[in-house]
């Protein structure tokens, strides 16, 4: 959270006692915006490939990639460099499972969940959803007193 | 975008380019071979303006980032590593729970017996005998290791680590030597009813982690032909 603290502590406006509380959401969403949205995206990249497989069934490392910017219309471009190696993690904790087969004239790994992890992926949702639930909190205070 | 748009000779540029690009282990570079053969067969393909297949690669490349493969060869070693420990583990644990603590509880049970049974040198000769057919088995797993090794044409970071494993068995030769075993039939040489359990039962645990071991290996090598035959010649 040092980011926000430093994004929230710039000394140019005045502080008066009205205007903090608009101050801190005006710089936050400022923050936010200026902010890539890679970065945003970054801590919930493992739920999102979690529920692509449990929806998908068996997916592969470029499917993965292509599935998320389709769901995303190119919102969202998840980075080889972060996929596999959460992909390679989750194959390690047992999470996922692998097999690889013949595709043309090349092979394919195919990424499966197990049972543990379609377990995770019921976990990891109910976490996610609880997160945005608080982000929605601080962006919408209005809304959620409602 | 199907497989069969690259092709073969594409495709062999591509397991050169990886290797360029320090991925020596066969199982990593199929799956990133994969993925840059997708990858740029899409770009070949949706760009307006014609593009080569150099071109596309090298744009696709640049989407990994300026450190490249790296991070995914680390995540892979990790992962390799991370996994081998916990199915160590798992394969060892089995021999302290049902059905295979059977075999354990047999083990110790026996060796618990025995100095009621016989005299002193009589016990020396079951724990030489014992030692020397351990000392045997590890040779053999050892061998067939090495076989198993033989066959393999290309590196697999999933069995790199693995044909130390069945090895280990081999230090009751050590521990043979601590206990000063090379003595134990010389007049006067000490040898107490605390030696034969100690030994033994050092010589039980490691009997049970060599098995562990060499299902291991065996397990690792079984899912390593099954996954990627190409990395094995067939054997003659």
């Amino acid at each position: 959270m040092a980011f926000i603290v430093a994004a929230l502590s710039q000394p140019t406006a005045q502080k008066t006692k009205k205007n903090i509380p608009n101050l801190i959401m005006h710089r936050l969403l400022i923050y936010i915006c200026g902010m890539q949205k890679s970065s945003l995206y970054k801590g919930c990249l493992e739920p999102i490939v979690l529920r692509l497989l449990k929806d998908n069934g068996r997916m592969y490392g470029y499917s993965i990639t292509q599935k998320v910017k389709e769901i995303t219309k190119g919102e969202l471009q998840i980075t080889e460099g972060a996929l596999y190696p959460l992909l390679h993690k989750l194959e390690a904790e047992g999470i996922v499972e692998t097999t690889v087969e013949n595709v043309g004239n090349r092979m394919r790994k195919y990424y499966t969940l197990t049972k543990a992890g379609t377990q995770q992926t019921q976990a990891a949702m109910e976490e996610l959803k609880a997160f945005m639930e608080s982000l929605n909190r601080i962006i919408n205070p209005k809304t959620t007193i409602a | 975008m199907q497989a069969s748009e690259l092709t073969p000779d594409q495709i062999q540029q591509l397991f050169t380019f990886t290797t360029k690009h320090c991925v020596r282990h066969y199982d990593l570079q199929v799956e990133l071979v994969d993925h840059l053969a997708d990858a740029v067969a899409a770009k070949m393909n949706d760009t307006e303006t014609p593009i080569s297949f150099d071109d596309a690669l090298q744009k696709i490349y640049a989407g990994f980032g300026v450190m490249g493969f790296s991070p995914i060869i680390t995540s892979r070693q990790q992962a390799v590593l991370k996994y081998s420990n916990r199915e160590k583990w798992r394969l060892l644990k089995q021999y302290f729970t049902w059905p295979k603590a059977a075999l354990t509880m047999l083990l110790v049970t026996v060796f618990a017996t025995l100095p009621q049974m016989m005299t002193i040198f009589w016990l020396k000769v079951v724990l030489v005998t014992c030692s020397a057919i351990f000392f045997a088995w590890e040779i053999t797993e050892i061998v067939k290791v090495y076989k198993a090794y033989r066959l393999q044409t290309q590196k697999l970071l999933l069995t790199e680590n693995s044909y130390w494993a069945p090895g280990f068995g081999v230090l009751v030769i050590d521990i043979f030597s601590m206990f000063h075993g090379w003595d134990w039939f010389d007049t006067g040489a000490a040898f107490s009813l605390n030696t034969f359990y100690t030994y033994s039962g050092i010589c039980i645990l490691f009997f049970i982690c060599s098995l562990a071991l060499v299902g291991f290996t065996k397990k690792l090598h079984l899912l390593a032909r099954q996954q990627y035959p190409a990395a094995f010649k067939i054997a003659g």
